[in-house]
């Protein structure tokens, strides 16, 4: 039996110095409480008063995370390329890349890697007006499934460039990588490849327009002018 | 095979927050059930299979043993089933295959959960961990944006508009008025709303509105199951689990259009995909319909012998996270051919007084979503609907469905990654 090699290490980025205490500051402790009189009881019409203790209690963590076998993926997008895996058996395309074959037959086969075109069809999108809470400032922006082309599967992403209202089902659009990847999905980002296709009647349109603008409104009241990568 | 009834039920009520425990609630619930049926006793119950969704939410890692021991059931067996928002529907399935088997004779089935303990982004962010990590989530997805652009899909294939939706969210808030176990009531301060209040709500990922949306729950609820034998000493009333089904799909949605999996099994649906849009190698379910809910209610439906769903089942429990998941999974349970899911809803069949009414309990929307008690508090709801007890249970008889004899409780989780079907029959 060959003897286990202990991992080496072939490029690092370490954290910035202020995340060293990320996993101390939030230790469990009672930083904050509220004592307070609210209700007891399992139906609305039953319904008795008792007396109640909350604690603020943080909790944070920093993981280290592994991108397993297709980690190349992500190391490519660093180096501004975007890379799929192929079923040497039945050729399935994969973007997200899968390390196996997913189909039946092919018994599990390892894939390979090749290099997608920067260019797709967005399958399905939406306009995000709310966000998990590392997102909140972003908004709104435009959640696209998108099928590069030659691909078996649809990579999620941002479309830009575009105005909400103008975004349809199967239009064509180019990937383009921001100027800094960091080795996320994120890297990459979805254009229109193609003028609106105008199948959306003006009143849609509209409607659109005025359900966008509240969140327009709040976004820049609570984090200002929005700086984007794109 | 051994038959199974469930024999007993409660509820403890949906709030956001619930400032009772998680396992004070489920006590809660367990008493309202024993008040219920007094020829139950704990110590008759031999298992115990408890369902809650999220480790991030409780911040309690094996939590089943705590309303376990809270309970008094300890030294007897408890385990968690957890399979996201499926997870009450797999627990009803586990505990189901417990006592047809011969493995226990009385078993207790408990959910709960609380999201109130973060802020509603940082709880979002918690529920899209049940999303794919390195791919969905990273890029700012997160449920309700999925669940939106695979709206965004069906609407362009099908053509439903928003309006289609808000009758749904109408119809299930409304409902749930009469329902005193249930969160709208408190949160719209028991007052009806209109089509107009749905879609001037606040945008959360279009085509969804803030009101298109479930709610964010704390709660709890519990059904006993008990075998053939020991049913009829329990109660003069058992309610019969007839049908069973589990289904799954691709973790990301995004892996559907094509996948092998589903080559050939759905050919009617697989048909139906309309010229206008680029077809996918496989065209059902695609990212428009829930391939998993299929699979799982055709073999409900062969178990239980039914053959013309519609027509045949009296009262439905879908897991309607979403009013379009609601209007897609009409279409996935074989209520109408797909696309037609605009239809049931447009000619109000889905109504407490329609050919097959869904959600009368107000469902996800207007009842509450905590995740691992909803689908055992809507099968808590089919209960009384079977026995004809929602009169005695809610404020009114209003939402009682006359006569009702079967009723089918879906639970969903995921994109649709997984979904559960219970048939059950007075």
């Amino acid at each position: 039996m060959r003897e286990v090699q202990p991992d080496k290490v072939i490029k690092e980025k370490k954290p910035d110095a202020k995340w060293a205490d990320w996993g101390r500051l939030g230790k469990w402790n009672v930083v904050g409480y509220r004592i307070i009189e609210g209700n007891k009881g399992h139906r609305l019409d039953r319904l008795e008063r008792a007396r109640y203790m909350l604690v603020n209690r943080p909790w944070d963590v920093m993981y280290e995370h592994s991108y397993g076998l297709v980690s190349r993926f992500f190391e490519a997008l660093m180096e501004k390329k975007l890379l799929g895996t192929k079923c040497p058996k039945c050729g399935d395309v994969f973007c997200p890349p899968r390390a196996h074959c997913w189909r039946n037959k092919c018994k599990l086969a390892e894939t390979q890697w090749i290099e997608m075109p920067m260019r797709g069809t967005l399958h399905c999108f939406t306009v995000l007006g709310f966000a998990g809470e590392a997102f909140l400032s972003d908004l709104p922006f435009i959640l696209a499934y998108v099928r590069v082309q030659g691909a078996n599967t649809l990579i999620a992403g941002r479309l830009v460039r575009m105005e909400p209202e103008d975004v349809e089902c199967d239009m064509n659009v180019e990937i383009r990588f921001i100027e800094h990847p960091t080795g996320t999905p994120m890297d990459i980002y979805f254009v229109p490849a193609v003028p609106p296709m105008g199948r959306r009647s003006e009143q849609e349109k509209a409607r659109m327009r005025k359900q966008l603008e509240p969140i327009r409104a709040w976004v820049k009241e609570r984090f200002g002018e929005h700086q984007t990568k794109h | 095979m051994k038959r199974v009834a469930v024999v007993a039920g409660g509820i403890s009520r949906y709030e956001r927050p619930r400032h009772e425990t998680q396992e004070e609630m489920v006590a809660e619930a367990m008493k309202e059930a024993l008040e219920d049926t007094p020829n139950l006793s704990i110590s008759d119950v031999d298992n115990h299979v408890c369902s809650y969704f999220s480790d991030h939410f409780e911040q309690q890692l094996a939590f089943s043993w705590i309303p376990n021991d809270y309970l008094g059931l300890a030294p007897k067996p408890v385990f968690r089933v957890e399979n996201g928002g499926a997870g009450p529907g797999t627990a009803i399935r586990t505990a189901w295959a417990l006592v047809a088997s011969g493995l226990s004779e009385i078993c207790l089935v408990s959910g709960f959960e609380k999201q109130g303990e973060v802020s509603s982004a940082k709880a979002n962010e918690f529920i899209a961990l049940a999303s794919d990590t390195d791919f969905d989530f990273p890029v700012g997805g997160y449920y309700t944006g999925y669940y939106a652009a695979m709206e965004a899909r069906h609407m362009y294939l099908y053509g439903e508009t928003e309006e289609d939706l808000a009758m749904i969210a109408v119809k299930n808030r409304n409902y749930s008025l009469d329902n005193p176990y249930a969160q709208w009531p408190v949160e719209c301060e028991g007052k009806k709303i209109t089509l107009d209040d749905v879609l001037s709500s606040r945008l959360i990922a279009w085509p969804l509105k803030v009101l298109d949306c479930c709610l964010l729950s704390e709660g709890a609820s519990v059904i006993v199951l008990a075998s053939q034998k020991h049913a009829k000493k329990i109660t003069d009333t058992p309610v019969w689990i007839t049908g069973l089904g589990l289904g799954s799909d691709m973790m990301r949605p995004g892996d559907r259009p094509d996948n092998p999996g589903f080559h050939g099994m759905f050919p009617t649906e697989a048909r139906s995909y309309p010229k206008h849009a680029l077809k996918p190698r496989e065209p059902y379910p695609e990212m428009s319909n829930f391939g998993a809910c299929k699979v799982a209610a055709r073999t409900a439906y062969k178990m239980a012998g039914i053959k013309n769903p519609l027509k045949e089942i009296d009262v439905v429990e879908i897991h309607d996270a979403y009013d379009s998941s609601e209007l897609q999974t009409y279409e996935d349970l074989d209520f109408c051919k797909r696309g037609d899911g605009k239809r049931l809803i447009r000619e109000g069949q889905t109504y407490v007084d329609g050919e097959i009414p869904v959600n009368v309990s107000g469902g996800l929307e207007g009842f509450g979503h905590p995740v691992g008690s909803t689908a055992i508090g809507q099968t808590v709801e089919l209960f009384w609907q079977l026995r004809q007890e929602i009169g005695k249970k809610h404020r009114s008889s209003a939402t009682q469905v006359k006569g009702a004899e079967i009723g089918l409780n879906h639970s969903h989780a995921g994109t649709g990654t997984a979904i559960a079907v219970v048939i059950m029959e007075r």
